[in-house]
């Protein structure tokens, strides 16, 4: 492990839950919060309830989660893709939806990854229907993907997750393991890579009204939902805004959020020059 | 900035850009090769009163200068059109726009500068 994870404890310029959230993260790869801003979470649900009735043309709903939950009932398989783009569009097109998404989680974002974040500029919507193969995310790591390893996801159920209507991670120790000799695997599949690491994957139960804050470059994803209920979630990322940026770039992906006074003083000065 | 696609790819996404966002796309234009040459975007420019807008490929390829960049934004909102950026999937249509876009060009601006690493850090 780089010295440079270990000791967080030390840090004199650290408070004391600053530690235990950062030491947490280390550790596990993720850290699970009651969110933030209950009323801008229910906001979000409910304009995302607001898309699907008006999609559907159906009566609104008493209760938002049983809704979302068995919208199977509602969608197959077949027209779910496009369901979902339009419910992304729609719901994307809210100019208060990043401040809120942000809201939800800005003590823990600042503490784990800085104070001058840029955020992705879409926020993404995730459904993942009972028995449905088509919407899988194999295992990976986003880094392997080409992302920056600066980057960080916050994970939002809409509904109740748990099990396979949830997403599995490696704990950051596995993960190191398999990673240094990911060479093995070559010839081999991303089930070979699943079936090796999966009794000790975590799959995180994660009740609506919490959020989760993951490592993306741990190895992570989904498989087949088997539960009887829906899952729905969104993600997006984070990173420090001046960190290093990879296929996921400043301007077409993220977007700077809170760039502070002396940084944008920075930024804006030049020196004279014509000597 | 760097940004560089073969032409016809740049084509090809403006031209998509143009399709996803219903826009009327009228023809191509290509910039002379010359560094740090506007000619063509300059004459474009002056022809706005006769167009809706601009569709670029990338907003990174705006001059590097910022008074310039200034004066290609201001150009085109006093015409009333709307430069489009097409990887980026941004729009300038007004004043509120250019905070945005100049956020994003002085934050590349400065990204090459920042350290990449912590030697000695613990």
């Amino acid at each position: 492990m780089s010295k440079i994870l270990q000791n967080i404890e030390a840090n004199a310029f650290l408070t004391a839950e600053e530690i235990t959230l950062s030491k947490q993260f280390i550790e596990q790869g993720y850290c699970i919060i009651p969110v933030e801003d209950l009323a801008g979470l229910d906001k979000i649900r409910a304009e995302i309830v607001a898309h699907c009735v008006d999609l559907l043309k159906c009566a609104p709903p008493d209760d938002a989660g049983a809704f979302l939950n068995s919208i199977a009932e509602r969608v197959g398989v077949a027209e779910l893709n496009d369901f979902r783009l339009s419910v992304f569009e729609g719901v994307n097109r809210q100019p208060w939806l990043r401040p809120t998404y942000f809201e939800l989680a800005r003590t823990a974002l600042q503490c784990l990854i800085g104070n001058e974040l840029a955020m992705q500029r879409r926020v993404n919507l995730s459904i993942q229907l009972p028995g449905d193969d088509s919407s899988l995310l194999p295992i990976h790591c986003d880094v392997w993907d080409g992302d920056s390893p600066f980057e960080m996801v916050l994970w939002l159920p809409l509904v109740d997750c748990f099990k396979t209507k949830s997403m599995f991670l490696a704990p950051p120790e596995v993960n190191a393991e398999v990673q240094a000799r990911l060479k093995e695997f070559r010839g081999r599949s991303t089930d070979d890579l699943f079936e090796e690491v999966e009794p000790h994957l975590i799959w995180i139960d994660i009740p609506y009204g919490n959020a989760l804050l993951f490592n993306q470059n741990v190895m992570h994803g989904n498989r087949i939902n088997v539960e009887s209920e829906t899952r729905w979630t969104m993600n997006c990322r984070f990173k420090g805004a001046f960190t290093p940026y990879a296929e996921k770039r400043l301007g077409e992906f993220f977007e700077p959020i809170t760039l502070r006074a002396a940084s944008r003083i920075g930024l804006s000065y030049e020196l004279p020059d014509g000597f | 900035m760097g940004e560089r696609a073969a032409q016809h790819v740049q084509n090809i996404i403006i031209s998509k850009y143009a399709e996803r966002q219903k826009l009327h796309y009228l023809l191509s234009a290509t910039e002379y090769s010359m560094p740090n040459c506007y000619m063509i975007l300059e004459q474009l420019l002056g022809d706005l009163a006769q167009l809706e807008g601009l569709i670029c490929y990338s907003l990174f390829m705006l001059p590097t200068q910022s008074a310039e960049r200034e004066a290609i934004y201001r150009a085109v909102i006093e015409a009333d059109a709307s430069m489009h950026f097409a990887v980026e999937g941004l729009v300038l249509q007004s004043g509120q726009d250019i905070e945005r876009m100049e956020a994003l060009w002085l934050m590349r601006n400065i990204l090459p500068h920042c350290p990449r690493e912590l030697p000695g850090w613990n």
